[in-house]
């Protein structure tokens, strides 16, 4: 055979190479276009599918948060919910033309190892196609301070401890084991808080909800035992509700030694959600209140206090006779007139027996104080029309995403 | 010099033909696929970029719950098993596309609670 020819075989063997190599290539080519149209018609009908079923959780949410006894709450399996694309609305009867199918559960969750405390949880299930999205919600449960995973306070005691202080996110209520016995400062927390610099103790959520009187300093002998100087108990919500409250001052004595003066007081703050102040504006509330002018640029929260008695507690040292030692007693129980008021409060704002004591002391009255209070922007009553019920608060139970 | 090129010689005619008419009829057999594969992949590509603005735009429409008021009615069953319809009040968000004439239109449809 002569090279030319050999040649011209290599030719013709080049030629009959991209027999195999074009088709080759085609094919790959064609079977990734095919993939990637396929993956996009998925995309689309997992992203319908993904609205479609959030539609679904929220309808049964608001269902669920209706004002209505817990036995009328909707549970279990809901009757399908479908879009009609022809009447562009929500239907429970299926159209001809339709969008996509929703399937709602509503059931109940142990939200607790021991089971004592559930939570609702709200699956929606919408099908677009051949393509299934599924979306959860579940309530937050109202969470105790007393609660392990909190442990604000002692629940039999009502002893305030000392942990952690803040879930800005959740509604967060106070009620010891009897109720009516109080949420009260305990040695522990005293000593840690007497380590800091504010002197200050804080609990953060985004309402705090009292089902127990809150008496910082409630028996003479914690006031006699206690350390020395001003605590803050700071309440850092954008809706606080009080049920009772008792603030403290003893003014510092001398028989032949000095004995301290201390005090206790409340202080109303708001918190902050990843970065994000809770409250309002004064300039956005304004007219809302009955009387008192807001500083437009302060932050303002809301505070409600129901019948139970507001008192101020006047402590002193006194002695018994000339040789004993000082003892501490109750001077005076002032009212300070709170209960069943409701107020806008500006952060920061401070209920102190010390400066009311001052202010006592000078002849005025504690109604004026309150006034002054208001005719300055810290606390301003709330106009009945725009005062909100714990029931209203109950009733929020927030809820948040899993998908 | 002369003889190293005297003894390369070239194809036949008839070779470099047959050649060429192989690699046409191939070309010819295929090109109509590979053009429709890259242009599908193309549009692939865009398509997945304009179900994710969808998707934004409609997240935005949710949070600010700009739609049409609407009414919708839950039935089901009562924790006590009885059965019940619950309405409910809120708005309907949708944000649709229309492609060109052959392609399928895509409508995102959600619902947010009046709060």
């Amino acid at each position: 055979m002569r090279l030319r020819d050999e040649q011209g075989m290599m030719a013709i063997g080049v030629a009959l190479m991209l027999i195999v190599v074009l088709p080759l290539f085609g094919g790959v080519l064609w079977q990734y276009s095919t993939a990637e149209l396929k993956r996009v018609e998925k995309t689309d009908q997992d992203l319908q599918a993904l609205f479609l079923a959030r539609a679904g959780a929220e309808m049964a949410m608001a269902a669920w948060k209706q004002k209505i006894p817990s036995d009328e709450k909707p549970f279990g399996k809901m009757e399908p919910v479908y879009y009609d694309l022809d009447q562009e609305r929500f239907t429970t009867s299926k159209p001809a033309n339709v969008l996509g199918q929703i399937d709602i559960v509503i059931s109940e969750e142990d939200a607790t190892e021991d089971g004592t405390q559930h939570v609702t949880v709200i699956e929606a299930t919408a099908t677009v196609g051949s393509t299934e999205r599924t979306v959860r919600l579940v309530t937050y449960p109202h969470r105790y301070g007393h609660d392990p995973s909190l442990l604000w306070y002692i629940h039999n005691s009502g002893e305030i401890t000392f942990s952690e202080y803040d879930t800005p996110s959740e509604v967060v209520m106070f009620r010891t084991r009897t109720q009516t016995s109080p949420i009260y400062l305990g040695d522990e927390a005293l000593r840690v808080m007497s380590s800091r610099a504010d002197r200050a103790i804080t609990f953060a959520a985004s309402a705090l909800v009292f089902d127990s009187p809150l008496r910082l300093m409630p028996t003479t002998g914690r006031m006699e035992g206690s350390r020395d100087g001003q605590f803050d108990v700071q309440l850092s919500a954008e809706t606080i509700f009080l049920h009772g409250l008792e603030i403290d001052y003893m003014p510092s004595a001398e028989f032949l030694l000095y004995y301290p003066w201390k005090n206790f007081r409340l202080k109303l703050t708001l918190p902050e959600i990843n970065g994000e102040k809770l409250g309002k504006r004064g300039r956005d509330l304004a007219g809302n209140q009955q009387n008192g002018t807001f500083v437009d640029d302060a932050w303002y929260g809301e505070v409600y206090f129901d019948d139970e008695s507001t008192i101020y507690r006047s402590y002193e040292w006194y002695k018994r006779s000339f040789l004993s030692w000082p003892d501490v007693r109750v001077r005076s129980d002032y009212n300070l007139g709170l209960a069943g008021k409701a107020f806008y409060f500006r952060e920061g704002s401070v209920l102190d027996g010390r400066a009311i004591q001052a202010y006592i002391d000078q002849g005025n009255s504690i109604a004026s104080y309150f006034g002054q209070a208001a005719a300055d922007g810290w606390l301003l009553p709330i106009k009945a029309e725009h005062q909100i019920n714990r029931e209203d608060l109950e009733g929020l139970q927030p809820f948040f995403w899993e998908r | 010099m002369r003889n190293m090129l005297r003894m390369q010689e070239g194809f036949t005619l008839i070779e470099v033909v047959v050649a060429i008419v192989i690699i046409t009829a191939l070309v010819a057999a295929f090109a109509p696929l590979i053009v429709s594969s890259v242009q599908n992949i193309q549009w692939a590509g865009e398509r997945t970029q304009a179900l994710y603005a969808m998707r934004a735009a409609m997240e935005r429409e949710m949070a600010v719950g700009a739609g049409i008021e609407q009414s919708v009615t839950l039935r089901g069953k009562t924790a006590d098993g009885k059965t019940a319809s619950w309405d409910v009040e809120g708005t309907m968000v949708l944000v649709q596309e229309a492609e060109d004439a052959e392609q399928i239109d895509t409508i995102l449809v959600s619902y947010v609670v009046s709060k």
